[in-house]
């Protein structure tokens, strides 16, 4: 058997010789001396009775974790140690200061692709001719959730409030026992009306929507979600009523990345995209500068703007009709926004329709800053099988929004293939 | 200890219970661990696998329709060297995997068949001879009885497994599709696929997805499913697999009454991730309910009128 730990001093000399073994002429002691030493770098080694039997390398890359290399002597394999090596890892480095584990192999090592796969990596592109050889790379990430299990929950959950807030927007709170907590970003799906006695079949498929508020884990949560009735199944989640059961799946897909402490972002939120920002806006405001430009029809439209307005934020609104703050939409507003902010332009964080998303995206671009959008999709399941929920990647291929989604960088997606 | 015996044979796959879930929905199987004991139901059928990994259409893959979904998928799926690899270990000894196979050719099914065999944690092949929406392969087979028949030969040829072909319900006479099946040497039936199906966005006036053809699956489908597995099941000898539209136990009790030895759950596992064992348990409830010592007693009980 095996313990993992941070590696010491001490282990570098065997952890090289491990490495020589498996990988030779990768890492020397001296090299795996220097990488030791940054602050950057994380090393974790299995030790066992006869010395290390495997060696993760990573480094911290803002909010992400990147792999740089997982070794497992030859007669220890198939026996989970890098598994529990990348287990530990996530242990480690766990949210909020992390949100992702990164990593790329070869293509052609299908059993490095399945063991990550089991750990909870999925693949989110493909480098061509990547490698020396001219192998290509597959790049796999994996989504560091919060609270213990990270397991999304099956559970018919009782309406404790629903109701109108104008617009056909709606305000609704579900208790949920064994809750096992939310970032922002994520999301559940939640079936189109209450149940019945008999199982209704139309219309079928669950609604994902964003948990709004209620993201600590608790033995009995109160989730509340904002949404806007506006087709069959949201016409019929807006006619339950307190005491009716409502099936959820979740918390599903992953999270924003943190804002950092004493940063700064500007959120961007249109129409019910408005509802998964809140949280992310919520944690920032005080600690960050956050702006947050919140955007639709009329005033009346405006998912939540009395909860942004409550927090310590910079808050510009924009409606079509003029009835609330400028007249137009939240691109108008974001423009001059980053011409008046001095220095760095800082992340944008937008969601919202995908036309809003790609138009804060070339926005972000132009002015030479990071942009995270939360996407949109059909999906049927929320969980990673039906497979209907693909986003084309830039990097090639398709990303499954439900599990790597929903949250991407801009420039990541194919924007033009989206729709 | 359960009053009824749930076993069934579904042509030399031994199931503990007749409940396994459909090709396409259940993913690898591995992805409902987190949901539900898997040694619950009878077993499953895994994605349909092509010899090399195949990327799927650009979205929008799926879509709502009344009582059922629409998708046009196009087979995505990692390969038959992933899965045997990667995700067959996963899975715990006591699963039943049933594994599907997808070409465009008919030496790709039997290549896949042959290497899906050497696998000893697969319990038998299901041939996908009937997807909707792919361009080639798949529903050609399946609509042409000639093409059918030479499909079902060259797997047959391949594997020494019990073997499934799963018919599409686009067809002029399901039964002479079933007895083309028999006669080749198919150990049993699985039926339907899902339809073929469209739908139109009249705002934008597009068809809904990229594909524009995609399959019809869910409740929508259930009465077709039922009334085309009843006439396969009087058609042929060989034991018949009831698919489309099952969310419940009743719904899985129907096909049974109609002639099924056993059911696959689909679309349900997207709306419900436990609907497999929560179908398993309930026939199960249902059989004692009604003195039935054995769930095989089920099968093809249905009381017809007289007339008939
Ligand atoms: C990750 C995520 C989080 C979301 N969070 C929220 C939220 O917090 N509040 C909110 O009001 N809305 C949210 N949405 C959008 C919401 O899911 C859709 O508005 C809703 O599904 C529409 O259902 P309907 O019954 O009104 O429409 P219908 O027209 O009856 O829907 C038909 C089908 O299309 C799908 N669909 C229609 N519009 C969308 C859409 N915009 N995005 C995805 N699928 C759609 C439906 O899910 C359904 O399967 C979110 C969507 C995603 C993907
Ligand atoms: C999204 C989706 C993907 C599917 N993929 C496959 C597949 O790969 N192979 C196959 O044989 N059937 C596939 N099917 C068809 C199902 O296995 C099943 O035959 C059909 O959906 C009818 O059953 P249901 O109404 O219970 O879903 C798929 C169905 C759906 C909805
Ligand atoms: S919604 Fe089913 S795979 Fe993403």
């Amino acid at each position: 058997m095996w313990t993992i730990d941070r590696a010491r001093e001490g282990d570098l000399a065997p952890l090289a010789r491990l490495h020589e073994a498996v990988r030779p002429g990768r890492w020397s002691t001296d090299a795996l001396r220097a990488e030791w030493l940054r602050s950057d770098a994380i090393i974790l080694v299995a030790r066992g009775a006869a010395g290390a039997p495997g060696v993760l390398i990573a480094r911290r890359v803002l909010d992400e974790l990147h792999v740089h290399d997982v070794a497992v002597a030859t007669e220890l394999r198939r026996r989970g140690v890098g598994g529990e090596l990348l287990d530990a890892l996530a242990a480690v480095a766990g949210p909020p200061e992390v949100r992702r584990i990164l990593l790329e192999l070869r293509a052609g090592h299908a059993a490095a692709l399945g063991l990550y796969a089991g750990h909870g990596f999925v693949v989110v592109g493909r480098r061509p001719r990547y490698y020396p050889d001219g192998e290509d790379a597959i790049l796999m990430t994996r989504t560091i959730e919060s609270g213990q299990s990270g397991l999304p929950l099956r559970v018919d959950v009782p309406v404790v409030e629903n109701r109108a807030e104008g617009g056909a927007n709606h305000r609704l709170v579900v208790r949920v026992p064994d809750w096992p907590g939310a970032e922002p970003g994520q999301f559940v799906m939640l079936s189109a009306g209450a149940r019945t006695d008999v199982e209704r079949t139309d219309p079928l498929l669950p609604r994902p929507m964003a948990v709004y508020r209620g993201h600590a884990k608790a033995a009995a949560a109160e989730i509340e979600i904002l949404y806007k009735a506006s087709g069959r199944g949201t016409r019929l989640l807006a006619e339950t009523l307190p005491g009716q059961q409502l099936r959820m799946l979740g918390p599903l897909g992953g999270a924003f990345p943190p804002i950092p402490r004493a940063g700064a972002a500007i959120l961007v939120g249109g129409g019910t995209g408005i509802a998964s920002l809140y949280e992310l806006a919520s944690r920032a405001a005080g600690a960050a500068v956050v702006h947050v430009v919140l955007g639709a029809r009329g005033e009346s439209d405006l998912m939540g703007v009395e909860d942004f307005a409550s927090l310590d934020v910079d808050l510009h609104v924009a409606t079509e009709d003029g009835s609330r703050g400028q007249r137009g939409v939240v691109t108008d507003v974001l423009g001059p926004l980053l011409d008046r902010i001095a220095g760095p332009a800082p992340t944008i964080y937008a969601c919202g329709p995908t036309p809003m998303m790609h138009a804060c995206a070339r926005i972000a671009k132009a002015a030479d800053t990071r942009c995270v959008v939360s996407l949109e999709n059909n999906m049927a399941c929320g969980f990673g099988v039906c497979l209907g929920c693909a986003v084309p990647m830039t990097a090639g291929g398709y990303s499954l929004l439900c599990r790597a989604g929903p949250v991407y960088d801009a420039g990541d997606v194919v924007w033009e293939r989206l729709s | 200890m359960s009053a009824v015996d749930m076993r069934v044979d579904l042509g030399g796959i031994e199931l503990k219970n007749p409940v396994l879930t459909a090709s396409g929905t259940f993913g690898y199987g591995s992805e409902f661990a987190p949901f539900m004991d898997l040694c619950e139901i009878g077993g499953f059928v895994a994605k349909s696998l092509t010899l090399e990994p195949r990327s799927g259409n650009p979205p929008p893959r799926i879509a709502e329709t009344p009582s059922g979904m629409l998708n046009a998928i196009s087979i995505e799926n990692i390969g038959v060297e992933a899965f045997l690899e990667e995700r067959l270990p996963l899975l715990p000894e006591e699963v039943v995997v049933i594994a599907s196979c997808f070409g465009t050719e008919v030496a790709d099914y039997a290549k896949l068949a042959a290497r899906l065999s050497e696998s000893p944690r697969v319990a038998g092949i299901e041939i996908n001879a009937s997807c909707p929406h792919v361009k080639s392969g798949g529903i050609e087979f399946g609509q042409d009885p000639g093409l059918l028949r030479e499909l079902v030969v060259a797997v047959r040829e391949a594997t020494p497994k019990p073997l499934l072909a799963k018919l599409s319900p686009n067809v002029t006479r399901i039964a002479d599709m079933a007895r083309v099946c028999e006669a080749a040497g198919a150990d049993g039936i699985s039926l339907i696929n899902a339809v073929q199906a469209m739908e139109v966005d009249v705002e934008t006036r597009r068809p809904v997805l990229w594909n524009v053809l995609g399959g019809l699956s869910g409740p929508a489908i259930r009465p077709i499913a039922l009334s085309m597995v009843w006439q396969v099941a009087r058609a042929v000898r060989i034991p018949v697999c009831g698919i489309g539209g099952i969310l419940t136990p009743e719904d899985a009790v129907k096909f049974l009454l109609c002639g099924a030895t056993a059911v696959q759950v689909g679309t349900a596992n997207y709306i419900n991730p436990i609907a497999s064992g929560e179908v398993a348990r309930g026939i199960e409830a249902y059989a004692a309910r009604h003195g039935f010592a054995r769930v095989s007693e089920l099968i093809g009980a249905l009381e017809l009128p007289e007339r008939l």
